[in-house]
């Protein structure tokens, strides 16, 4: 991770993470990106749960664009709070999106379109913050929204970058497909002839893919469908410590800044969020003969 | 004082089911909307369905406790998994029958703000912002404001309109601004 990290996700990039919205949020490469002192980032999603207010908190953010930046379980995002009111710990610039507008930014620079038009934002005033939703007459143009890098943490993929992914996707894939570039994280890193057993749900083409970190436990404390449960406890403990900015530089040294890497994370995780009931689905036939 | 037997947020989910008819597609969102769609399948609206914007379609609860719709008991025994756009194209459809939406603020003609209270460059208070509240607002057939009733929330107009309910209020303003869902308000 911290090779990835350093080498595909540098200060002043503009990255998606927590395209699921609530599940497979990559924590541990956000985590990374504070341990290395990212500066100047422009973070693009739909709702990270606390993903994004770790960041801003952190310092580590110039804008966001996104639909919603909070605590999903707990409510307001603090961090975010003390940056868009008083500026701290730096100023930030807001560039609001619905969840439907900013997955349609991401495909508009998926399908390299000047813009998307939708009805979605009419009668909004969110457009009126955001240079990159102009309102005509009936309909939005939605323009599009180009990451530089990609993270997403998945079920399973190979070293050349062919992911596994199940649940549900949120804005995953276009998020993919319009970044330069995307790091995978998964919690198994299995041989190509499993991925490849199953081209229908290879997440995206290898060639958008420079990383390929094994890191089990990288969502935590979001879930993971078949692997993870949500840690709401670890949410409502971030809530009531961010409250306060020495409250988070205190939580950001104990569960960030302290830390090594994910597998000293994971020893302080509660082993009982492992999910131990498992669902298999039906294998499917790709016979050709 | 009159007492009862119920609380106020138990008040409010069993008023939020009665508005899920049987058979109706619901987008759901989290909290207590999860519970009214819980209640409302359990009782009068057994075949209703929960849309969620993450890329989920139910045709009942979830069996374990959710914290967030994304929780893997929601997506265990789900009807479909899938993307958000193509949750949001049933919507764009008009084929959401209701949606919910809950807000900091909301206004006499049901405009809702979620995101800044005071000034836009420098808020008061920076709220989370739009998620799919005015996905929902503008492309819902209808939907439901769920929010306590305290006075600084119930205002005369928003400062700003996150998610729109009748706009200004003047007759047909959401069909001249090209919004789909109900002419007025039901109550």
């Amino acid at each position: 991770m911290r090779e990835a990290i350093a080498r595909f996700a540098p200060d002043g990039a503009t990255i998606a993470l927590g395209t699921c919205l609530e599940p497979a949020i990559p924590f541990a490469a956000g985590h990374e990106l504070i341990r290395q002192g990212r500066r100047d980032l422009t973070l693009v999603g739909p709702i990270s749960d606390t993903l994004f207010d770790q960041l801003i908190g952190a310092g580590c953010v110039e804008r966001v664009v996104a639909a919603w930046v909070g605590n999903v379980s707990e409510g307001l995002g603090h961090a975010y709070r003390r940056a868009a009111e008083k500026g701290e710990p730096r100023p930030i610039e807001i560039h609001d999106h619905s969840n439907f507008s900013i997955a349609l930014a991401l495909w508009a620079a998926a399908w390299n379109a000047p813009f998307i038009p939708t009805r979605t934002l009419l009668g909004s005033d969110v457009p009126r913050g955001n240079p990159g939703l102009q309102v005509e007459e009936g309909w939005v143009r939605v323009l599009p929204v180009k990451p530089d890098v990609t993270i997403l943490h998945v079920q399973r993929a190979d070293a050349g970058g062919r992911a596994h992914a199940w649940g549900p996707l949120g804005i995953t894939e276009e998020a993919g497909l319009a970044a330069e570039r995307v790091i995978l994280s998964c919690e198994e890193l299995v041989d190509a002839e499993v991925t490849l057993s199953d081209p229908n749900r290879i997440l995206l083409p290898d060639a958008k893919v420079a990383a390929v970190v094994h890191e089990p436990g990288g969502s935590h404390p979001a879930p993971l469908q078949g692997y993870w449960r949500r840690d709401h406890a670890a949410h409502r403990e971030y809530a009531g410590r961010s409250r306060t900015a020495e409250g988070f530089a205190g939580w950001l040294r104990e569960w960030v800044l302290d830390v090594p890497d994910r597998q000293a994370y994971l020893a302080r995780v509660d082993p009982a969020l492992r999910i131990s009931r498992h669902r298999y689905s039906a294998p499917v036939d790709y016979g050709d003969e | 004082m009159a007492m009862s037997d119920y609380t106020p947020p138990e008040l409010m989910v069993a008023a939020a089911a009665r508005e899920i008819a049987d058979g109706e597609l619901v987008f759901v969102g989290m909290r207590l909307p999860v519970l009214a769609y819980g209640v409302a399948s359990a009782t009068h609206a057994p075949h209703a369905r929960a849309l969620f914007e993450l890329g989920l379609m139910r045709d009942r609860p979830a069996e374990g406790f959710l914290g967030t719709m994304g929780d893997p008991p929601n997506v265990a025994g789900a009807l479909w998994a899938t993307r958000m756009s193509n949750v949001m194209a049933l919507m764009a459809q008009g084929m959401a029958d209701l949606g919910f939406i809950g807000g900091a603020e909301v206004d006499r003609h049901g405009n809702l703000n979620t995101s800044y209270i005071g000034d836009r460059q420098r808020p008061d208070v920076k709220l989370p912002g739009s998620g799919g509240g005015a996905d929902i607002a503008i492309l819902s057939r209808r939907w439901v404001t769920l929010m306590n009733h305290e006075r600084r929330r119930l205002v005369e107009r928003v400062s700003y309109v996150t998610s729109p309910g009748y706009g200004d209020g003047s007759a047909g303003w959401r069909q001249r601004n090209g919004l789909l869902g109900a002419a007025q308000p039901r109550s």
